[in-house]
């Protein structure tokens, strides 16, 4: 069995910085410091975006089945199901997973916009539920500059 | 770098500049660490003297369009103001006839650096010192009259009520150009920005566009030379700066007003320099207009990084870990407060 992904570029960004970076000056040394960065974070991201992209088609998947059944105009409603329906991964590949999530974002930017104008205890719910979601994205690709 | 011919029609040019009857260029070498321009050092000799310069130049694809004539413009604004240190204008080009690309020479500061954005505690035992200076010199920018400047024939002058429009449409076109996914984040924070726009400025200020740590030199003994990049400067409201430079990002690990003061030590230095209130409520909405601006240039890094099979690795972490930091200050604020006042729960 081959090295996990995330190991073999966290080594590989620890190799960088430990033994050839001490041997770099002026800008090559800068570009080494941002590569190691950007090894190590990738490294992490090969491990968890499957993961964080699945998790986020559910919870949008979610979030569209409960709007399509709300008062909202009639073609959005529509345009939810059809999200809902289309939500079913073809393929576990990162970029396959970012064109589904991708294509449920436009449908999510769309059911944000209306929801923003409805006052109704419904909307404020399903609109806090939309921030969950994006607040949950955004917390679970977080990457520290530890390693700068 | 410069070819033969390009070293040889740069000096004919900066001769003319000059007022001299040769000019040599000598000693050139790039300065890397910028995510923007071009950036030259380089010593031009004539029969009088030998002067250390630097020359700016567009890259071929430009990552936030500016034009060469507004940072020159702007530094002519300062170049003679004691409270507003910056690197004196020698020269501008507009056209591609010199080096192919436009370009503008400066003086160059000796025995001064830059601090990098992203290094811990960057400034040391000079922190405070440098912090004061900091936002003095930022209050200083805003004391000034805009009305007379330079800057203010080379760019247009909106009214005090629509200098946050013209912004907010700016980089919502940024965004729209630049992203290469549907961003929700950003685009309910405009959406928020447009249904409560703030209060007008008193009186419109030079506003520097992207004052902020990294963006001025130090001589490393707790004075600042001078304050580096104008590219981005216009006329608008002063919060719009105060809020960049007070922009969590650049607050580094000790999570003080730019890494380097408490903020309201900040902000009074900043008031007393430029004659200013502090609005509370404009401040609030220019601070999530900053993080708005920040996604709008961290996506146009990671496009430039997509597109340009020779860009630095510096793209790919400004439109991953700026990005990302951006992003969640928005989502973090509108999640908490997606209908009330912007200034409930803003910084200061």
């Amino acid at each position: 069995m081959r090295p996990g992904l995330e190991r073999i570029l966290v080594r590989a960004a620890e190799t960088l910085n430990a033994e050839v970076a001490p041997h770099l000056e002026g800008p090559a040394a800068g570009h080494a410091s941002m590569i190691r960065w950007l090894m190590t974070a990738s490294g992490q991201a090969a491990e968890r975006e499957p993961d964080v992209l699945m998790a986020e088609i559910a919870a949008m998947r979610r979030l569209f089945e409960d709007a399509a059944d709300t008062t909202l105009p009639g073609d959005l409603c529509e345009q939810l199901r059809a999200a809902v329906e289309g939500s079913q991964p073809m393929s576990y590949s990162v970029s396959a997973l970012t064109e589904l999530c991708n294509g449920m974002k436009a449908a999510l930017i769309v059911l944000q916009i209306e929801l923003e104008d409805i006052s109704a205890p419904w909307a404020r719910r399903l609109e806090a539920q939309a921030w969950d979601i994006l607040r949950m994205g955004v917390d679970r690709r977080k990457v520290s500059l530890r390693g700068l | 770098m410069l070819t033969a011919e390009e070293t040889e029609r740069l000096g004919q040019f900066l001769a003319k500049a000059l007022h001299a009857e040769t000019c040599r260029i000598i000693n050139v070498s790039r300065i890397h660490g910028g995510a923007s321009r071009e950036t030259l050092r380089f010593d031009a000799v004539t029969p009088e003297r030998m002067l250390g310069l630097i020359l700016r130049r567009d890259p071929p694809s430009e990552m936030i369009v500016t034009e060469r004539r507004i940072e020159f413009a702007a530094l002519r604004s300062f170049h003679d103001s004691c409270r507003v240190p910056v690197p004196r204008p020698i020269a501008l080009c507009e056209d591609d006839s010199v080096l192919g690309r436009p370009f503008m020479v400066i003086r160059r500061i000796d025995n001064a650096g830059v601090s990098q954005a992203f290094t811990p505690d960057p400034y040391g035992e000079h922190r405070e010192r440098i912090g004061e200076r900091f936002f003095r010199i930022l209050g200083a920018i805003h004391a000034a009259d805009a009305a007379a400047s330079d800057l203010a024939a080379a760019v247009k002058t909106p009214s005090p009520r629509a200098c946050w429009s013209r912004e907010l449409d700016h980089w919502e076109g940024v965004i729209e150009a630049n992203a290469l996914e549907p961003q929700p984040i950003a685009l309910a924070a405009i959406r928020r920005l447009r249904r409560a726009a703030p209060p007008a400025p008193k009186r419109l200020a030079i506003v520097h566009g992207d004052y902020r740590t990294g963006n001025f030199l130090h001589d490393s003994a707790g004075s600042i030379n001078a304050i580096l990049d104008w590219e981005m400067a216009h006329i608008g409201d002063p919060h719009e700066d105060l809020a960049w430079a007070l922009d969590p990002l650049w607050a580094g690990r000790n999570g003080l007003a730019a890494g380097m003061l408490e903020f309201d030590h900040a902000i009074g230095l900043w008031s007393e320099a430029s004659g200013r209130e502090f609005d509370r409520e404009a401040f609030a909405w220019w601070t999530l207009f900053s993080a708005v601006k920040g996604v709008a240039i961290w996506l146009s890094c990671a496009r430039r990084f997509n597109d340009d099979a020779g860009a630095e690795p510096i793209l790919a972490f400004s439109g991953w870990y700026c990005l990302q930091r951006h992003n969640k200050m928005i989502a973090d604020r509108l999640a908490a407060n997606p209908h009330g006042s912007l200034a409930r729960g803003a910084l200061a």
